[in-house]
C-alpha cells in the first residue's frame, strides 16, 4: 500500500463528513452570538471596575452594597426567594445594581413543543434586568437568558423585546416579551413584512412564544398599540441600529 | 482600535473561520456539545482579545492555537464565564444537524485502529496534516515544535498507519 492510499483512507474517516453542519445557520449565528458578547462586557461595573484600582474597587463595592440595602428594603422581604437561587446568583453575578433577591414573576407562557417560559424581571432606578427562564415539559431540559439594561424603566413604560432560542427540533422560535397598556393590542411589525400580535394581560405584561420557520432572520421593527375601539396609541420604532 | 473596528474585525474572523473552527472541534472533541463548548470559549477569547487576532489567513491558525489550549485546559471556569459559554454554545450546537454524540466511534474501525497505534502527538500531526489541510510550517507554528520535527513525526505518522491498515487488509 503506499502513502497516498493511506490519505485517501484517512480522509475518508474524517468525522466532518459524518456529521452535519448548517454552515448557513452558523453564520448567521454570528449577530447573536456578538449580541451576547456585547451584552456581557456592558456591565457599569464591569467597566468601572476595569480602570479602578484597588482601593477604588473596595469603595465602589461597598456603595454599591449599601446602594442596595437602601433602595431594596422592605419590598425585598416581600419578594425574596421566589426566583431559583441559580438564577439570583446569575443576576447577581451580571454586576447589573440590582438583586436577584427582588426578581418577579410577572407572566408565563408555553410554546408548541412544550417548552414553558416565565418572564421574570427586577428593576432599580437606574437599571432592570429581564430574564426569561425556560423548562421543557416534555423532557425536562432547562434553560433561558437575561439581560441588563442601565436605564431606568419606570412603571408603565411601553416596550416589547425578543430573545430568540433554538432546541431540539432545530426550528428558531422567538420569546416575544414586554410591557403594553393593559387592554390594548399589540402589532409588532418584523422586518421581514412578518407582522404578529399581542395582548397585554391584566397588569399589561406581554409574552408571546412564536416559532419561526428556519433560516429567517428577521428583528423587531414597530409597535403599534391600538386601544379596543381600534384607535391608534402609541407607534414605537423597534430597529436596533446595526445587525 | 475603536469599538467599530473591533467589532468588525470580530465579524470577519467567525465569517472567516467558523466552520474550519467547528470542524477542528469536532474531530477532536467526544461528543457534539464539547465541540460547541469549544468553539464558544475560542470565540470568547477572541472577543477578548481581538487586537492580538492576526488579519488574514494567520487567523485560522491562532484560532486553532486558542481551542487546543481550550481542550487542553482543565480548570473549572468561573459561574459567569460558564454561563456566557453556554449560551454561545447552545447557539453553536443547534446548527449541528446530526446529534451524534460518539464522533469517535463513527470512524471506520479501520482507521481508529490504526490511529491507536501512533504516539498522540504523531495522530495530532497526521490529522492537522490531512483533515485540516495544514502545512508542515503551519503545523509547526501551530504547535510550537521545529519545523523539521513536524515532518518527523508525519514521516513516522504515514509509514505506522501504511502498515498497519496494510496488516489489517491483508489480514481481512
Amino acid at each position: 500500500m503506499n502513502g497516498d492510499k493511506v490519505i485517501e483512507i484517512l480522509k475518508s474517516a474524517d468525522p466532518m463528513l459524518r456529521i452535519q453542519v448548517n454552515n448557513e445557520l452558523l453564520h448567521r449565528s454570528r449577530a447573536n452570538i456578538v449580541e451576547l458578547l456585547e451584552e456581557n462586557d456592558n456591565s457599569l461595573l464591569k467597566r468601572l471596575w476595569k480602570d479602578a484600582n484597588r482601593k477604588k474597587r473596595a469603595l465602589f463595592a461597598a456603595l454599591a452594597a449599601s446602594f442596595l440595602f437602601s433602595v431594596g428594603g422592605g419590598s425585598a422581604l416581600v419578594a425574596r426567594n421566589l426566583l431559583d437561587e441559580g438564577w439570583r446568583e446569575s443576576i447577581n453575578s451580571l454586576r447589573c445594581d440590582v438583586s436577584g433577591d427582588n426578581a418577579h414573576l410577572l407572566v408565563m407562557g408555553t410554546d408548541t413543543i412544550g417548552t414553558k417560559t416565565e418572564y421574570w424581571a427586577v428593576k432599580s432606578r437606574k437599571s432592570v434586568v429581564d430574564v426569561l427562564v425556560q423548562k421543557s415539559i416534555v423532557d425536562g431540559a432547562s434553560g433561558g437568558t437575561m439581560s441588563c439594561d442601565h436605564k431606568a424603566r419606570p412603571d408603565g413604560t411601553t416596550f416589547i423585546s425578543f430573545s430568540s432560542y433554538a432546541l431540539d427540533d432545530k426550528v428558531p422560535h422567538v420569546a416575544l416579551y414586554g410591557w403594553i397598556p393593559p387592554g390594548t393590542k399589540g402589532n409588532i411589525e418584523f422586518t421581514n413584512g412578518r407582522s404578529i400580535e399581542v395582548f397585554p394581560d391584566v397588569q399589561g405584561n406581554v409574552l408571546r412564544l412564536v416559532d419561526f420557520s428556519a433560516l429567517e432572520e428577521v428583528l423587531l421593527k414597530k409597535l403599534t398599540v391600538t386601544s379596543s375601539g381600534g384607535q391608534t396609541l402609541q407607534i414605537l420604532n423597534l430597529q436596533m441600529t446595526k445587525s | 482600535m475603536n469599538q467599530l473596528a473591533n467589532y468588525d474585525k470580530f465579524n470577519i474572523l467567525y465569517a472567516d473561520n467558523a466552520q474550519d473552527l467547528l470542524g477542528y472541534a469536532i474531530r477532536r472533541s467526544s461528543s457534539t456539545s464539547e465541540a460547541a463548548d469549544v468553539v464558544a470559549e475560542t470565540m470568547l477569547v477572541a472577543w477578548r482579545r481581538i487586537d492580538d487576532v492576526p488579519i488574514g489567513p494567520e487567523s485560522r491558525l491562532w484560532l486553532f492555537g486558542v481551542a487546543r489550549n481550550v481542550m487542553s485546559n482543565t480548570r473549572r471556569t468561573n459561574r459567569r464565564h460558564r454561563q456566557l459559554i453556554n449560551k454561545i454554545s447552545f447557539r453553536i450546537e443547534s446548527v449541528i444537524i446530526d446529534d451524534n454524540d460518539i464522533i469517535f466511534g463513527s470512524r471506520s474501525d479501520l482507521v481508529q485502529q490504526a490511529l491507536q497505534v501512533l504516539k498522540p502527538i504523531e495522530a495530532e500531526i497526521i490529522s492537522l496534516n490531512v483533515w485540516e489541510e495544514l502545512t508542515p510550517l503551519q503545523i509547526s507554528n501551530l504547535l510550537e515544535i521545529p519545523n523539521e520535527t513536524v515532518r518527523t513525526h508525519l514521516h513516522r505518522a504515514r509509514t505506522k498507519l501504511r502498515d498497519t491498515i496494510g496488516q489489517v487488509e491483508v489480514g481481512g
